[in-house]
């Protein structure tokens, strides 16, 4: 990978995930876009507790979250929305991190189109990773596989 | 069109310490005199050097500054690592974002540094990934020019 090529320890990798819902894109914008909707599937998981939030969906704005898994340490999550085109796609960076500072960052891409009956979602996610015991690219992934299948679980309400 | 999504890396040595390439990075006055692409200008506008801090500048042909660059510095190691995220907007439009790690180590083989500059960019453009290569590869030799001077002096 890409990231042998590096000196000291960032690693830097993609992830790219697809979906196909039963919902048309409109329902699909909602789920990300509607602060209520997104707390159900997208910040309130089991197992989290979450201390602080909010969200401010315009470009421009910024989500927040302080939360901890479990008996885990306190972990932050600041969201910075790029563009937003209503209905088609987001472009966000957010990073992650301890109090200490940042353990990743990571630049977004989420795309909603009409598939059949339903929408498809196209999630591109490119991750840097900045620290020795950070999550990485595969636990990163399972993270957002777990996210995309309690979207589906929102839809289907 | 969909978004297009591309890892760029490229390596320099340069015969100039960490300290004096990291700080050549490290104000927005050095980076004014090397990173401007030839028959560009770059105006900055704001400049925070620092976890955190925002910058923001114009570039574009000679009297036209049309696109607005904006760079949000999220990890800053002295001499060792620059790791930014940057937007090229013309207007509302957002034409591409990036994130760059600049990481510098000593390279005792030459008695210089080496320098790995990686650009994780999301371009709405075809040309603009294009254009981030060429930019960037032409960036990084003028850097080399700009420390050359010294080098030699010292």
């Amino acid at each position: 990978m890409l990231g042998s090529a590096n000196l000291i320890d960032v690693v830097h990798s993609d992830i790219h995930l697809e979906r196909l819902y039963p919902a048309g894109p409109d329902r699909v914008w909602q789920a990300w876009a509607d602060d209520a909707s997104r707390r159900r599937w997208f910040v309130e998981g089991e197992g989290f507790e979450i201390s602080e939030y909010s969200f401010a969906f315009r470009v421009g704005g910024q989500e927040r979250g302080r939360f901890r898994f479990k008996d885990g340490p306190t972990i932050y999550n600041e969201t910075a929305f790029l563009d937003i085109q209503p209905g088609r796609r987001i472009v966000y960076a957010y990073t992650m991190g301890y109090d200490t500072g940042p353990f990743t960052a990571s630049l977004a891409t989420i795309e909603i189109r009409p598939e059949g009956q339903g929408s498809r979602l196209v999630f591109h996610e490119q991750l840097a990773l900045l620290t020795d015991g950070a999550d990485g690219p595969e636990i990163r992934t399972a993270g957002w596989t777990d996210l995309l299948d309690a979207l589906g679980r929102e839809l289907s309400v | 069109m969909s978004p297009l999504h591309e890892t760029i890396v490229l390596e320099r040595t340069y015969p100039a310490t960490p300290a004096r390439l990291f700080a050549a990075w490290a104000s927005a006055e050095a980076r004014l005199a090397w990173s401007a692409p030839d028959g560009a200008q770059l105006v900055f506008d704001e400049e925070d050097f620092r976890p955190g801090g925002v910058e923001r500048s114009r570039c574009g042909p000679a009297g036209n500054l049309m696109f607005a660059l904006e760079s949000r510095y999220i990890d800053i190691r002295k001499d060792r690592l620059i790791h930014w995220l940057e937007t090229c907007r013309h207007g509302e439009t957002l034409l591409s974002s990036c994130l760059l790690t600049v990481e510098i180590t000593a390279d005792p083989a030459s008695g210089g540094a080496r320098l790995v500059l990686t650009d994780q960019v999301t371009a709405f453009d075809a040309e603009m990934i294009a254009g981030n290569r060429a930019g960037w590869s032409a960036v990084l030799e003028k850097l080399s020019a700009w420390l050359a001077p010294a080098a030699a002096r010292a």
